[in-house]
Parts: C-alpha cells; sequence; structure tokens
C-alpha cells in the first residue's frame, strides 16, 4: 500500500470484529453482563465504521507540473 | 538430323545452376500475402507468397525457425528474406526463406507481440505479483487525459459511488510523442503523493493510438509501482501490455472507476443492518433471561421456606379443628355416659327407694342393718324415712324361713 501501516484496524478488519461480536452475542452461554459489554463493544466499531466514512463531499483534484494539487475543472 | 536431347535430370539441374549463379536470387527480400500456410511436425514452415499477378512457393526451414518472430497466418502481408532455388525432384522453384517480417501495420504488431513475450517471460504479467485492490480506499489516483470521455466517465462514476473519496488527477499524454513518459510520469507523481489506488487508462483508438500503453518504460512503471494499479486503456477487446502487467484490469474506464471505489450508500445500509442486528440480539438476551427469572421466581415460590411454614400452618390449623371436633365429641359422649350412670345411679338412689316407701335400717352408729340376726330383743334402731327419721325398739324378730315365705 503506498499509505504505509495504518495505526487504526481497517474497514475490513473492524467489519469483522463486528461480524464475531454479533455471532457471540448468540450464544445461551453468554451471560447478560457479557451481551452489555459486546453490545457496547459493537456500537463503539459501528461509530469508528462511520467516521471513517467522513462525510466531506470531495472535487477532483488536479495535480500540476509543480507537484502541487489545485482544482481541477473540465 | 542430329538433336541435343537432353534428360529431365540435367534441364533441371542446368536450370538449377541459374538459380545458383544469380546474385539476386542468392538473397532477396520477397513480399506478398501469405497463403497455404502449414505448420509441419517436423517444423519446417510451407507456405504460399502471392499477389494479384501469381504465386511463388516457400518454405522455412526448422533450422531458420528463429527468423518468425510472430505466429504466421493466411492472409498476413509480409516480407521474406530469404533465397529462391531449384527442387530438381518436383522441378520447382521456391522461396527459401530464412527471415520472415510482417509488413507495414504488421511490424507494429510484432513488436507487440515481441515486448508482450519477453516481459510475460521475465514474469512481469505473473499473478503471484498483482496486489490486491484495496475495498475500502479513502484516495484514488488517475493518469489519463483531462480531457474527453474517460475522465469524465471516471468522474461521474466516482461522484455518484462515493462522493467521499478524493480523486486527484494528474493530466497526461495519452498518445503520440511523450505519453510513455508522461505516463511515467504521472504513476510516480501519483505514488509520491500516496494514494491508495490508481486507474490509469484511454479511450478507444487504433493501435498506434494506444501504443504508448504498450512501451515497456510504462510497464515497468506500473510492474514496480507500490500502489495497486487499475488498467482500462481503450475498448473491451484492445488488450495492450499495461493490461498485462496490471493489478487488475477493466474493460472500460468506468468500469475501472467502479471496481476502484465503494459504493458509500451500501456501506452505509451494512452498517445500518449491523446496528439493528446488535439491537435484535440484545433484546433477545434480556428477553431470555427475563423469562428464566419469571420461571425461577416460580420455582422459589413453590419451594420457600414461608410457603413450606404456610403449608405446615395449614395442616396445624386442621389438626387443630379435627382436635375440638373430637374433644367435642368425646365429651358429648362422656356428659352422655354421665347421664345415664346419673340415671342408673338415681334409679338406685336410697332417697328414692325411701320415696317409694322403703325404708333404710340403721343401728345407733348409722351403720345399716340387714341381718336380723345381728339384732336382739331390746336394741335400738334407727328408721330412715323419706322425710325423717325414727328412733325404734325391737319388740320381736321373727326370721324369714323359706316355709314362711
Amino acid at each position: 500500500m503506498g499509505k504505509g501501516e495504518q495505526q487504526e484496524p481497517s474497514l475490513e478488519e473492524t467489519f469483522q470484529e463486528l461480524s464475531s461480536i454479533i455471532e457471540k452475542m448468540q450464544k445461551r452461554e453468554v451471560t447478560l453482563e457479557e451481551s452489555f459489554s459486546l453490545y457496547e463493544q459493537g456500537i463503539r466499531r459501528l461509530k469508528l465504521c462511520n467516521d471513517k466514512i467522513d462525510n466531506v463531499e470531495k472535487k477532483m483534484l488536479l495535480l500540476n507540473q509543480q507537484g502541487e494539487l489545485e482544482a481541477f475543472d473540465e | 538430323m542430329t538433336k541435343n536431347v537432353y534428360t529431365v535430370g540435367q534441364v533441371n539441374a542446368y536450370i538449377k545452376n541459374m538459380f545458383t549463379q544469380d546474385f539476386m536470387m542468392n538473397r532477396i527480400y520477397v513480399k506478398g500475402e501469405v497463403s497455404n500456410c502449414k505448420y509441419h511436425t517436423s517444423g519446417h514452415i510451407y507456405f504460399t507468397l502471392k499477389d494479384e499477378t501469381g504465386s511463388l512457393h516457400a518454405v522455412l526451414f526448422a533450422g531458420n525457425r528463429k527468423g518468425l518472430a510472430f505466429d504466421m497466418r493466411n492472409g498476413d502481408n509480409v516480407i521474406v528474406l530469404g533465397s529462391i532455388s531449384v527442387y530438381e525432384r518436383d522441378g520447382k522453384y521456391q522461396l527459401y526463406a530464412r527471415e520472415i517480417l510482417l509488413d507495414g501495420a504488421g511490424l507494429l504488431y510484432q513488436r507487440f507481440e515481441a515486448l508482450k513475450r519477453e516481459l510475460e517471460e521475465m514474469g512481469m504479467f505473473a499473478p503471484e505479483y498483482k496486489q490486491p485492490i484495496p475495498q475500502y480506499i479513502k484516495t484514488l489516483g488517475i493518469v489519463t487525459a483531462p480531457t474527453g470521455a474517460a475522465i469524465r466517465d471516471i468522474q461521474n462514476i466516482t461522484g455518484r459511488r462515493n462522493p467521499y473519496v478524493q480523486t486527484i488527477l494528474y493530466p497526461a499524454l495519452v498518445q503520440g510523442d511523450g505519453a510513455a513518459a508522461s505516463i511515467v510520469n504521472g504513476i510516480h507523481a501519483l505514488e509520491r503523493l500516496g494514494v491508495d489506488v490508481m486507474i490509469i487508462g484511454r479511450g478507444g483508438g487504433s493501435m498506434e493510438d494506444l501504443w504508448a500503453f504498450n512501451e515497456e518504460i510504462v510497464a515497468r512503471a506500473i510492474f514496480e509501482c507500490s500502489v495497486p494499479i487499475i488498467s482500462a486503456v481503450g475498448h473491451e477487446t484492445d488488450t495492450t501490455i499495461a493490461d498485462y502487467v496490471a493489478d487488475l484490469r477493466a474493460p472500460t474506464p468506468s468500469a475501472a472507476a467502479e471496481l476502484a471505489v465503494y459504493d458509500v450508500r451500501q456501506l452505509q445500509g451494512q452498517l445500518l443492518t449491523i446496528r439493528m442486528e446488535l439491537n435484535r440480539r440484545l433484546d433477545e438476551k434480556l428477553q431470555y433471561c427475563r423469562e428464566k427469572m419469571e420461571q425461577f421466581e416460580r420455582s422459589v415460590k413453590l419451594f420457600s421456606p414461608a410457603s413450606r411454614l404456610n403449608d405446615r400452618r395449614q395442616m396445624a390449623a386442621d389438626l387443630a379443628e379435627k382436635l375440638e371436633v373430637i374433644m367435642r365429641q368425646r365429651l358429648t359422649a362422656s356428659r352422655h355416659e354421665l347421664e345415664l350412670y346419673a340415671g342408673k345411679l338415681e334409679a338406685m338412689s336410697p332417697a328414692r327407694k325411701l320415696s317409694q316407701g322403703y325404708a333404710f335400717v340403721s343401728d345407733k352408729a348409722g351403720r345399716g342393718i340387714q341381718d336380723v340376726d345381728h339384732l336382739q330383743q331390746g336394741d335400738i334402731l334407727n328408721i330412715h324415712m323419706m322425710n325423717g327419721r325414727v328412733k325404734a325398739q325391737v319388740c320381736e324378730i321373727s326370721k324369714t324361713t323359706v316355709e314362711n315365705e
């Protein structure tokens, strides 16, 4: 990857964690306290995912000869 | 008349000699269209070169196989370097080829094939070197012309699918002089910037138009790039060397954009579904625990000490009541018995007897006297009657005998 190592887990990793959390919550043996804890972990990870989406619309940029980014208007 | 009569062998030998002596026939470039091309199992290739006027038999022996660098087919326009000589056995002359080149536009194709083979042998097309395209990118680099359908399509698709991904365009020359170098610069520049994924490509065109994407420096730049590259060059049917080297090949620029950029609404939908699932599972767990608790409660109530105490109390109360009933019955029965005895006693009471006319006789001391033998004349007796006592004296005693009665 061009960016190098990420500090926090990727979206793919977070999705896997969420999947395993949901699976655990299904089990009979899991206590109510554990369920609450798992739920909280799940919500926290969902928030992480939503944060990654950024929600800021971006226009296409152009990399000019000087190596700088400028607005690209077609 | 004496005519010179020659054998077939002599004639053929003569003709062959004519050819061997001729400079031009020993080394000549002949161009024409290939027909009747046969790849023999022996390794020799037999074909015919023809044009509007006629045809010429040709053969490329296995030993000269290296002189043919492409897949020769009927219809190809070629230039053959070789010698023309006579095959005496058949009385035929033919072109013995040493090298065969594709004519004109075909030359380009040949270069393409040659480079493709070379790079393939070096392993640059190998699947092991292909990097996976990351699913959730933040920045997308694009190397293509700043005008034209390609960039427009990419812009549309990325804008629609995910306007939150930053797209960066390196405006490159995509054909003509300097195009290959421009593309290579683009790849390096975007790599330096550190984009997550790169699309390189252009719209459709002829082989010459797309040639920049067949150049070796472009292929190397793609191969050595640390950023995954999706190639989208020309139409679906055009395959350039860039397409072979790239980590992923897309049939069109639009397709490349779809492969590169994830659909953000789909992701949001997935997150929502997961959230609902979390809620549902927690609710289920709560419900389950609640039911278990109620079950337990019922059991506890059933077997609690308080409950057992109540049972015992109830039993005690029942017994007490029974006891009372029995006691009362006993009391009644006893009273009854008493009354019976009282009655009997009353019946036998002296007082009664006295009232019936009987008297109780006693001596002075009050001791009862029943037997006349205990009496003497003159004894003092007390006669107790119903309403008083009489003091009497014995005058006469007569004992009852059986005869008297």
